[in-house]
């Protein structure tokens, strides 16, 4: 009895010490020298955009901690949170009036379209100052700059899209996991759907919008990278309508035919990871956050083990090109001088001083992707794995599920292609070729990719060229 | 029977003599009342739409509305050459057509049958007006469930129990507008029927009466009285429908995306995918004056045929 007391009370001290050891690990530390002073001690009140749920209290009170330390810091410096998640229909009117918080946060998609109207400030001279450009990955910073290399985010986080899968589904057809080839990948697709019950092989998004988002990876994968091309004279040309793009949709149309019984969803507007969480696909694609992350952060009753999580199939030439997505942080440029070099200060102090880093991390898991969500690298080299064995803590998702993510990942075989241009145009007009392949079966793929691109170039391309 | 019309024809008579004394003095408190409603109106009416007919010749610079540049009718030209311009347009007309076919003469066949009723009038009054209390939102994300294309959707387990086969309500192109007009209707015929249902009240019942001393049937009362007493609230809430949906915008967004294709783009889905997604807010504006233009031109008809039936 007594050495059973014994055990139970050792027992207790490692359960009460765990979490100390966990908050024990070192931030990583990142080679930056913050200012003494922001904008010379003179006044500065300045808005921090932050989407944290309503439900969300414990971040929320954390998050006005950190505001908190930093009025301490700099004292002249008044922060205010402000709740705003990004909405294109309030964005819009929040930069016209003047009233965009000083830092907001974007969606991957909208960098290059705000840096063309204005909206965000040049970071260059602040990145240079801190060193920025050397901690960040560059293929981010990339995709947060212009044609000129001036830099206009910090980048938050960001994700590749891929294919996850129903594990139970697919082992009971004998594989582990979803094929690495395109061709292999339709093949599976087709053995383990099961139309009579409602079961697809494969769901992505196939209508509106999101269809044509989810085509445009399709067709980066069968090697289309260029869609659209940008002839650097400001006009384009429609380049959709031959090639490798007629090889993707033609990839779609035999998951549909020869019969309407087929490995595609029969809701031509579902969600597909709705589907395969509901038991109505084996496979889908999506971007880890959107997906996984995204159910292990709003529905943490569904089992993520169930689900495994990969990267694209392998185009031609063996690399997986995706659509890149996420969020990121930008400082509006309607802000004074003032205000932006706080907003920066902040920004950089919240995110990479040592102190602040673990609860920034800690937020960033509860509200935007949980910890382990199989996600592209935020920092350059050696920092990127300082901050991954750094997170280990956080994490309680499945991440032995996602494992060959991470393994095209380290052999370098994902490649971030940028939206081609005119990208929500475009996006509608191959939807409606979408819907007509998968609804019609006589419909003929090559002609209809043709006369698509053909009015696309002359209904938008041509009328917008040199706008 | 004569007496009453002359009156009224005296004083339309007299009606432009009215209007054109503006009395000051004596008005000037009635026009401080109104001054908030004007000021609003202004604000939050009337500048926007000047606003959005001067971005419409423009290049809008969101950040600094004095730089935006002027394009003369560039927007318009992209406009008109997009190749979703004819589909939204076609999708508008389509609608309209099909929303006199289909949903307008429900709260008129509804009301009737209400009116008719001898017992539980109000009972199914409040049963038909129920969907109008339901936010619209959520109404389209149930018939959404309603209208799943799975084997096990609530329709198709419908249509399959009686021999059919599953169809795709929001997927096929030849069913995705009546798919949503059947919404459309559902969500808006107990506000039309309640206006119907008011009409109705003011017809003399002597007329019904007179008519069965006659013999007529209950067929021939609807026919003879009951159809040509509301035929001018008809044409009214007709032209108000059509005023409406040509302004789709909620199922589109919520249940289609525009598709499948282009099945359900329309005017405003399509402005609103120029203006918040594509950030072209010149051309979205230029969508919107086109918009206006149309929807002026349908209100005058609204007005005068209201202004007739008046009379």
């Amino acid at each position: 009895m007594k050495r059973f007391t014994l055990v139970f009370v050792f027992c207790l001290m490692l359960i009460a010490v765990a979490p100390l050891a966990a908050q024990d690990v070192t931030p990583p530390e990142f080679p930056l020298t913050l200012p003494d002073t922001i904008a010379e001690g003179r006044d500065v009140s300045i808005t921090i955009s932050a989407c944290i749920g309503e439900d969300q209290e414990q971040q929320r009170l954390d998050f006005d901690a950190q505001l908190a330390r930093f009025m301490e810091v700099y004292p002249n410096v008044t922060v205010e949170r402000t709740q705003y998640c990004f909405s294109p229909e309030s964005f819009a009117a929040l930069v016209a009036g003047g009233t965009l918080p000083t830092v907001f946060g974007v969606p991957a998609t909208e960098p290059q379209r705000l840096i063309a109207q204005g909206v965000p400030a040049n970071l260059s001279a602040a990145f240079e100052q801190f060193g920025l450009n050397d901690i960040y990955n560059p293929t981010l910073l990339a995709l947060l700059s212009d044609a000129e290399g001036n830099v206009y985010g910090f980048p938050e986080f960001s994700y590749a899209q891929g294919i996850g899968w129903d594990i139970a589904a697919l082992s009971a057809a004998g594989y582990d996991a979803p094929p690495a080839t395109w061709e292999e990948f339709g093949a599976v697709a087709q053995e383990v759907a099961d139309p009579a019950a409602g079961l697809a092989g494969f769901a992505m998004f196939l209508s509106g919008g999101g269809g044509g988002w989810h085509f445009t990876n399709l067709a980066y994968g069968f090697g289309a990278t260029e869609l659209i091309r940008d002839n650097g004279d400001g006009t384009y040309t429609a380049v959709y309508g031959e090639g490798a793009a007629v090889e993707a949709m033609q990839f779609l149309y035999d998951l549909r035919w020869p019969d309407a019984e087929n490995a595609l969803p029969l809701d031509l507007a579902s969600n597909p990871t709705f589907e395969t969480v509901d038991g109505r696909a084996v496979m889908f694609m999506s971007p880890a956050d959107g997906s996984i992350g995204w159910l292990h952060v709003n529905m943490p009753d569904v089992d993520l083990t169930r689900f495994g999580y990969t990267a694209m199939p392998q185009a031609p030439d063996g690399l997986r090109y995706t659509l890149t997505g996420g969020s990121h942080q930008m400082v509006f440029a309607g802000a004074s001088a003032d205000q932006q070099e706080a907003a920066i200060v902040f920004q950089v102090w919240r995110t990479l001083s040592p102190g602040e880093f673990a609860p920034s991390r800690a937020i960033f898991h509860a509200t935007q992707a949980g910890a382990g969500t199989p996600v592209l690298p935020i920092f350059a080299g050696e920092l990127q794995a300082a901050v991954d064995a750094f997170d280990q803590q956080f994490i309680t998702m499945p991440v032995e599920n996602y494992q060959g993510f991470y393994d095209a990942l380290n052999a370098g075989e994902i490649v971030l292609v940028p939206e081609p241009p005119f990208a929500q145009d475009f996006y509608v007009a191959i939807a409606e070729v979408m819907t007509t392949v998968l609804t019609d079966e006589s419909a003929d793929v090559p002609a209809l990719m043709a006369a698509n691109a053909e009015a696309f170039q002359t209904g938008i391309l041509d009328p917008a060229a040199g706008s | 029977m004569t007496l009453p019309l002359r009156k009224e024809r005296t004083v339309a008579a007299e009606m432009p003599h009215y209007r054109s004394q503006i009395r000051w003095r004596e008005q000037l408190v009635a026009y401080l009342f109104l001054l908030p409603a004007i000021a609003a109106f202004t604000v939050f009416a009337w500048w926007p739409i000047l606003n959005s007919i001067v971005m419409s010749f423009q290049q809008v610079d969101l950040m600094d509305a004095g730089a935006s540049t002027w394009i003369g009718f560039r927007n318009f030209e992209r406009m008109f050459a997009d190749p979703t311009f004819v589909a939204s347009w076609r999708n508008s007309f389509e609608f309209a057509g099909l929303s006199i076919l289909i949903g307008f003469f429900v709260p008129v066949f509804v009301s009737i049958l209400v009116n008719e009723m001898r017992a539980a009038k109000s009972f199914f009054r409040i049963v038909y007006f129920l969907p109008s209390v339901i936010p619209p939102l959520i109404g389209i994300l149930v018939w959404q469930l309603i209208y799943s294309p799975q084997p096990g959707g609530l329709l198709n387990q419908v249509v399959i129990g009686l021999g059919g086969t599953r169809a795709g309500w929001l997927q096929d192109v030849s069913l995705v507008k009546p798919s949503i007009l059947v919404i459309m209707t559902w969500g808006g015929f107990g506000a039309t029927m309640l206006i119907y249902l008011a009409a109705l009240q003011d017809l003399p019942i002597e007329l019904y009466e007179a008519a069965e001393i006659d013999g007529a049937r209950p067929w021939d009362r609807i026919r003879f009285i009951t159809l040509p007493y509301l035929r001018p609230t008809m044409l009214v809430l007709l032209i108000v429908q059509v005023l409406g949906i040509v302004q789709i915008f909620m199922e589109p967004l919520v249940l289609t995306e525009g598709g499948p294709g282009q099945a359900t783009m329309t005017p405003v889905f399509t402005l609103y995918r120029k203006g918040f997604l594509n950030g072209d807010y010149g051309l979205a504006a230029a969508w919107s004056v086109l918009l206006m233009i149309v929807l002026g031109a349908l209100s005058l008809v609204y007005l005068r045929v209201t202004r007739a039936t008046q009379q």
